[in-house]
């Protein structure tokens, strides 16, 4: 694979080196972004991210990363948008309402509930492995055969439109959409840099279907 | 619905993972990065790094020994032993970890759990707690990796600790560590009913069957095993194998 350049936002999140490791083990060359210059030719954009959603849109506009990477995002530069990153692509967030979010993928980000039962207590945050079910042939996945990935959350981003879902994992006898596909952009709540190969694997698929 | 957790735990010294019985008498096991390698392409759902001498020897080392290991392995891991100050949990998070655990430090200033928490999240902060029976059928939390007593029982330690936003209770026994006697059930008991976050059991494991007997109960999130694995009395396989014997919901690895 030849060495495609990616832009990695950094805006102030924790923990976005494991995603920097993830893609130099597939070959790739990424490379931390703080500025709309700096996103520049970039073959594909990656949003990681730890935190919460108003310190995570503070960050971006502080530095004009929000309306750079809706730029991006209108020419078609691939976008893979990683837990908060997927969040904040959302319209708001329960999480600190009032912040407008980037807006690429209409829908809002809301607040799991805890819940608890004799055979089964479901916390918040939700943090662990956890069974991703395709809900249509996606990044190498397909149908009917669910994988596992690592989740850490206490919001999910719900879509206005449906269509976009590509993956849900259950919670509370309800799915949760977790992975969303909509035209350059794919966003996944789960984290696939810490999940182990079909976490890597994922990240390959999205490479060398969409970046190269 | 997240999967019960079958954890690899690693008891370093300088680059070597070491392991003694009641945490003494240690032993050196193997060099870090080849066991916790292979406890990742074996499937462990996580890995703990326990720096349990801390106090002897350097942050940075531990920060370095993190790096190289999140180079090639893409899994989950919480860093602990030593941390004081929020500075040398920015280090840890900065090497790649993706949680940390507190011991010491937290009993002395149980402010240093709120700190992380607010910067992190409390899903990246675990409270370790090393206890100690007593005569009177309770248990003591203990410091500095069960030398010194902190002067609280377990269950108030534990319900402080998650009061100050600790957002996971890492609990080993010190009379079972080390002896693959089996996981303390009595400790279990005792402190379930405080426990509003995820549990995570360690100490003692005698076999697969004993880990997925534990991780069958409703209050157990996760099992740290450290000797049992170290010594090949078991594996994740076996273990995993096991707990789909007893109907526990574990996470099943797709080749």
């Amino acid at each position: 694979m030849s060495q495609p350049r990616i832009a990695v936002v950094d805006y102030g999140a924790g923990n976005i080196l494991n995603v920097l490791r993830a893609l130099e083990h597939l070959g790739a060359k990424p490379e931390l972004v703080d500025s709309p210059d700096a996103l520049g030719e970039a073959a594909g954009v990656v949003i990681p991210g730890v935190g919460a959603f108003g310190a995570g849109m503070h960050g971006l506009e502080r530095t004009g990363m929000d309306e750079a990477l809706r730029d991006s995002c209108a020419q078609g530069v691939p976008l893979l948008a990683i837990c908060l990153g997927m969040q904040l692509l959302a319209s708001s967030s329960e999480e600190n309402p009032g912040v407008t979010g980037l807006g690429l993928i209409d829908g809002h980000v809301r607040k799991l509930s805890p819940h608890g039962s004799d055979d089964a207590l479901e916390r918040v945050p939700d943090t662990g492995w956890a069974r991703v079910d395709f809900t249509r042939p996606s990044l190498g996945f397909s149908v009917n055969k669910p994988r596992n990935f690592y989740f850490s959350h206490s919001y999910y981003f719900a879509p206005s439109d449906s269509s976009v879902v590509s993956g849900t994992k259950a919670r509370q006898s309800t799915q949760i959409p977790v992975l969303l596909e909509q035209g350059p952009i794919v966003a996944a709540q789960f984290h696939p840099e810490k999940s182990g190969s079909d976490g890597i694997g994922l990240m390959r698929t999205w490479i060398e279907s969409r970046v190269l | 619905m997240s999967y019960k957790r079958i954890i690899a735990r690693l008891d370093l010294k300088n680059h070597n993972v070491i392991k003694g019985i009641q945490m003494d008498g240690l032993r050196v096991m193997g060099p870090v990065q080849e066991l916790a390698t292979k406890y990742y392409l074996d499937g462990a759902d996580e890995l703990i790094m326990m720096d349990i001498v801390a106090s002897l020897y350097g942050r940075e080392a531990m920060a370095e020994i993190i790096r190289d290991f999140t180079k090639e392995c893409f899994v989950p891991i919480t860093v602990g032993g030593g941390i004081r100050t929020l500075e040398d949990a920015d280090l840890l998070f900065r090497a790649g970890a993706d949680k940390v655990a507190v011991n010491t430090g937290a009993l002395a200033n149980p402010q240093l759990i709120t700190e992380i928490a607010e910067k992190y999240g409390s899903q990246a902060v675990v409270v370790h707690v090393d206890a100690k029976s007593n005569p009177s059928g309770g248990w003591d939390a203990y410091t500095e990796s069960g030398r010194n007593f902190s002067g609280l029982g377990v269950v108030e330690w534990i319900s402080q600790a998650i009061g100050h936003g600790a957002g996971e209770v890492l609990v080993t026994s010190v009379d079972q560590d080390g002896t693959r006697k089996g996981l303390d059930r009595a400790l279990l008991g005792s402190i379930i009913g405080v426990i509003s976050v995820p549990l995570v059991l360690s100490g003692g494991t005698r076999d697969a069957t004993d880990v997925a007997q534990v991780l069958g109960l409703n209050e157990v999130d996760g099992v740290a095993v450290g000797a049992a694995l170290h010594y090949g009395t078991t594996t994740v396989d076996e273990i995993r194998e096991n707990c789909r014997g007893l109907g526990v919901d574990v996470r099943e690895l797709v080749q």
